[in-house]
């Protein structure tokens, strides 16, 4: 099985069957935390799920709890986990409802957290990232209905993500809401969703309070939409205690199909296309994000050679010498592998142009 | 490292202005060799062609009063700042004592930016400087252009550690001399740190 760090989602594969039904402690060798990995079938799994699942029948899940807040001795690295876990879960198992399913890519723990927390709580599947490479990909491999996007993703920043999620011709039905950090939008000349084609864009401060609005706004059936009143359980996120409820009560109706056989068909995959993308990918995103700033440079200093391309259409010709200079230097920062897959420098020169020509 | 002769009793600081292309290093450098005392400053060297760009270095020395006995020569240095300058950029920040990075606040150019300061800190390491050791401030130029991103966001961007920051003008001077003086403040404090 595929154990995920909830604090930094490095995954790591565990032998299920050498677990004990209390599970292990496993501290994670990136970000040093420890969390607790429990075996698919063990009854101690299952726990969580069923006395939610199963909310009313309270009998049940009243021995529960007590067993559960045993474990969680760790319960200081719980909370971020309360929000991730189960959300890491759905991520690996086949019964994924696409139509409540939404990548929230935040950098900060704590504003991840928040936001999960508030999500579960409205009856959607929320799955946390931490950085801009691993959200493209769990975009890519997930197809969420919406995402959530920090604009200063690590690695990847979160308005490069919604640029390419825009201009894919499969993902841009996708929802994105870009979030940026500060206050007075409207010192942008451009509004963000325009620059990005972002199609809410939020600011960090409201974040969890404004967004069962914009989620309302794309559509989505929202649990406790009035309870979105949630300015308040913003503050009350910490304690994590309702929101976690909650998104467990969404599986009832897939975990019942698949308490046990589920997740042992999708383990093997979901790792598998994350590790053979993850080298590439990164260095794909890589090689567009230095192909930008070459052309951005090029067309700073050849703004007049760049109209007579435009006008003539013959924007190689009338930047010879310039996308020359820029080769040389992309090719001694890109991977041959990426390099040789297609023309970066020219793409990116073709995009502005038709971006510009299209003004 | 600062060098220092005690023939003619001066101590020679070197202070690099780095940041992407058309940030306005040149233009702190100009505003700054403008407004100075004739009798204190050298003569500035610029190896610019007419598509503005700095090819090698703009190179003023600036005298700054003196540290117990002896004169401090600042010698300002720009690098050029299009990406793919980076032999000049390293040469230039050979024996730095102290760094400005000028952000250019334009939301277009804040990839450049990002790039730029890794690049800083990627060539000071490969010369065994660490950016965080050394006497650095950021300045924040053009922050009088309508497509300026907010402060807050560049500052989450390119100065997660808070180092010293400043907002700039340099087209009209403002807080041109701010950033100097808050470099070579830095510099100073560094020299009688070695002393």
């Amino acid at each position: 099985m595929i154990a995920a760090c909830p604090k930094c989602q490095a995954k790591y594969r565990v032998d299920a069957e050498r677990l004990s039904p209390e599970g292990a402690r496993l501290r994670c060798a990136k970000c040093e935390a420890v969390f607790r990995v429990r075996a698919p079938d063990a009854p101690q799994a299952a726990a969580p799920v069923a006395p939610a699942a199963v909310a009313p029948p309270q009998p049940q899940s009243q021995p529960q709890p007590p067993p559960d807040p045993g474990p969680l001795v760790a319960p200081r690295v719980a909370p971020p986990q309360m929000a991730s876990t189960p959300s890491m879960e759905p991520s690996v198992e086949p019964p994924i409802d696409r139509e409540r399913l939404v990548i929230v890519a935040d950098p900060d723990v704590e504003t991840g957290k928040r936001v999960m927390g508030a999500l579960a709580s409205w009856g959607l599947q929320p799955v946390l990232v931490h950085d801009g490479v691993e959200a493209m990909l769990t975009i890519q491999r997930m197809l969420p209905r919406a995402a959530i996007l920090d604009a200063a993703l690590p690695k990847m920043y979160g308005f490069q993500i919604c640029e390419m999620v825009k201009r894919n011709e499969s993902l841009r039905s996708m929802n994105v809401v870009l979030v940026g950090s500060v206050h007075h939008q409207d010192r942008y000349r451009r509004p963000p969703t325009e620059m990005y084609g972002a199609d809410v864009y939020m600011e960090k401060p409201d974040l969890p309070a404004k967004l069962a609005a914009v989620l309302q706004g794309f559509g989505y059936p929202l649990a406790a939409a009035p309870a979105a009143a949630p300015p308040p359980p913003q503050a009350a996120a910490p304690v994590a205690q309702p929101p976690t409820p909650q998104p467990i009560a969404q599986p009832p109706a897939q975990a019942a199909p698949a308490p046990a056989p589920a997740p042992q068909a999708p383990v093997p995959q979901a790792p598998a296309p994350q590790v053979a993308d993850d080298g590439l990918g990164e260095q794909r995103a890589n090689a567009e994000r230095l192909a930008r700033i070459i052309v951005s440079d090029i067309l700073l200093y050849h703004p007049e050679q760049f109209e007579a391309g435009m006008a003539s259409g013959q924007i190689a010709q009338a930047l010879e010498a310039a996308i020359a200079e820029g080769r040389g230097f992309f090719t001694q920062r890109v991977d041959a592998r990426v390099r040789d897959e297609r023309d970066f420098i020219m793409d990116e020169l073709h995009r502005v142009a038709r971006e510009r020509g299209g003004q | 490292m600062s060098f220092i002769n005690y023939s003619s009793r001066e101590i020679n600081c070197k202070i690099v202005y780095y940041g992407p292309g058309l940030c306005g290093k040149t233009t702190n450098l100009q505003h700054i060799y403008s407004k100075t005392n004739p009798d204190l400053k050298g003569k500035m060297i610029s190896l610019a062609t007419e598509t503005e760009r700095t090819l090698f270095f703009d190179f003023l020395p600036l005298a700054l009063g003196q540290i117990r006995g002896f004169k401090t020569r600042f010698h300002l240095y720009t690098v050029p700042g299009q990406v793919f300058y980076d032999a000049s950029r390293k040469l230039i920040l050979k024996g730095v004592d102290g760094v400005v990075f000028v952000a250019d606040s334009q939301i277009e150019r804040m990839e450049a930016n990002v790039e730029s300061l890794d690049n800083l800190k990627t060539n000071l390491a490969e010369q065994g400087y660490e950016l965080a050791k050394l006497p650095y401030v950021i300045q924040y130029n053009k922050r009088d252009l309508p497509n300026a991103a907010p402060l807050e966001e560049m500052k989450r961007l390119l100065n997660p550690n808070g180092v010293t920051e400043y907002e700039a003008c340099a087209t009209n001077g403002k807080g041109v001399f701010e950033t100097l003086k808050g470099v070579a403040k830095g510099v100073l404090s560094d020299l009688k740190k070695l002393r």
